[in-house]
């Protein structure tokens, strides 16, 4: 027990980076998410298929391989890119091709109905996905989401692989230097369990919030 | 963008139209390989009040859904108050028009939906309120004010916070209506309004609508099955079987002297029951 308390502080750092990583990548993934499913129901004929490509390819892949292939590949043709931007691209890429299909889930999901209904008072395409369709298909989104997000935060965990000092490779730098791995693995995965948790907790709420009356 | 002195012309009330509110020529459509509409002539006076009836299938919810453009037509024109519905003439060619101005029109033709389609996550008050709001420009409070108006007017004063899902049928499509009337629309479609509701409901729906028929504004085209209804309100009926349509006339004339044979069949199969 000592000695997780005199490497803490290190874990800690890594800690620091594995929650930013993950935030920004919830972030990004969310936005591209948006983006991806409106285009996908509603894009022209390329776009779409274009943005299914894109989601069928990286659904496809293991999560490590796609940051395997962004990590190196990039460097590659020739572009320079910081580890850490390198992480949050190849994670956001990951997100964004699951939260396109969340997104044209969620809004594939609302009866046309609504859409007529909003067509007949005059509203314009902006603004029945704003007022009718997208307020009725962010509540179906939540559930989902989060669980995307904790799949996210986990995964994270791969950039370790590259590298990259996050909680798991931190632990493991610690755990190599004091030959103690089972402390510090149960460490590392009550602060994981935390973050998980936390964020589940965390959406139970959102999901509340978003709920009308049904 | 400059119109050019063509689609100015166009857009203006064109004089062999007379006033009518709604000119339809000639209207085709198909459903992929099916023609649902083959050739539909009709004109429809301002503050008519036309009834639609037919066998399922005739076409008659397809033909109200193209004059407000929900359904998009291959053949034929539709003008609503003079202007072309949908489209702009290219050279004898219908090119679609886009979102923005088909949805100016459409604010100028209401709908009342078999199913409702009431926005499940507003109030009654905020569904009416949400047109007025967003596409007629009204402040919140202007447009609330007018939305209370006329919830009261339908009858649904006391139930303005209601969330749709805690409202019966009938009081559901009667905030439906409201929602049409709150546009202050120049045409209100009514799609089969009482079909889906419980027997006991229905009459409170056509309550309201035989109430709007009679204050002589707004032009109403109403599809129903309720025939007594029809009789009772329709300043003309239309009779639709197959695509086209078969006979019209006064209620008098259509229900007690059809000259048709499938109009006599549709209605011996009717008052059968």
């Amino acid at each position: 027990m000592q000695v997780v308390l005199d490497n803490f502080h290190l874990m800690l750092a890594g800690l620091f980076v594995t929650i930013q990583l993950s935030l920004q990548v919830i972030l990004l993934g969310t936005l591209v998410g948006i983006v991806g499913g409106v285009l996908l129901l509603y894009g022209p004929g390329l776009v779409r298929g274009l943005v299914r490509v894109y989601v069928d390819i990286i659904r496809g892949l293991p999560l490590l391989v796609t940051i395997f292939i962004i990590f190196y590949g990039i460097p590659a043709i020739g572009i320079p890119m910081p580890k850490f931007t390198a992480a949050v691209l190849a994670l956001t890429f990951f997100a964004g091709a699951h939260m396109t299909e969340i997104v044209r889930g969620a809004i594939g999901s609302i009866p046309r109905g609504q859409t007529e209904a909003g067509m007949s008072i005059g509203l314009t395409f902006l603004q029945r996905l704003r007022y009718v369709i997208f307020p009725q298909a962010i509540r179906r989104m939540v559930p989902p989401w989060v669980n995307l997000s904790v799949e996210l935060i986990k995964g994270s965990s791969l950039v370790s692989l590259v590298s990259i000092t996050d909680l798991m490779l931190s632990t493991q730098e610690i755990l190599e230097r004091t030959a103690k791995p089972i402390p510090f693995y149960i460490t590392a995965g009550v602060i994981y369990f935390i973050l998980c948790y936390g964020f589940a907790t965390f959406g139970n709420r959102l999901e509340r919030r978003f709920a009308y009356y049904d | 963008m400059q119109d050019t002195a063509t689609e100015r012309r166009a857009a203006q009330p064109r004089p062999e139209q007379g006033g009518k509110m709604i000119v339809i020529q000639d209207l085709h459509k198909w459903f992929g390989q099916y023609e649902v509409l083959r050739g539909i002539d009709l004109e429809v006076t301002p503050g008519e009040v036309l009834v639609i009836i037919g066998p399922s299938g005739s076409g008659k919810t397809t033909l109200l859904r193209c004059i407000n453009f929900l359904e998009e037509y291959q053949q034929g024109r539709i003008y609503i108050d003079g202007k072309l519905m949908g489209y702009r003439e290219q050279g004898g060619r219908l090119v679609k028009l886009p979102d923005r101005e088909v949805s100016k029109m459409r604010a100028d033709v209401a709908m009342v939906f078999q199913l409702f389609n009431l926005f499940p996550h507003m109030t009654a008050l905020e569904n009416v309120a949400l047109g007025p709001m967003k596409v007629r420009g009204l402040s919140k409070q202007a447009a609330y004010a007018r939305a209370r108006e006329v919830l009261e007017r339908v009858g649904l004063a006391d139930k303005v916070e209601a969330y749709p899902s805690k409202l019966s049928g009938g009081q559901q499509q009667r905030v439906g209506i409201a929602r049409a009337l709150a546009m202050e629309p120049k045409i209100i479609l009514f799609d089969e309004v009482t079909s889906a509701l419980d027997p006991e409901l229905v009459g409170e729906v056509l309550a309201v609508m035989k109430q709007l028929a009679q204050s002589h504004g707004v032009t109403m085209l109403v599809v129903t099955h309720e025939m007594l209804f029809a009789r009772e309100v329709a300043d003309r009926i239309v009779f639709m079987d197959g695509g086209k349509i078969v006979e019209q006339g006064t209620p008098e004339a259509v229900f007690t002297s059809p000259h048709s044979e499938r109009l006599r069949a549709f209605l011996k199969r009717f008052f059968e029951r």
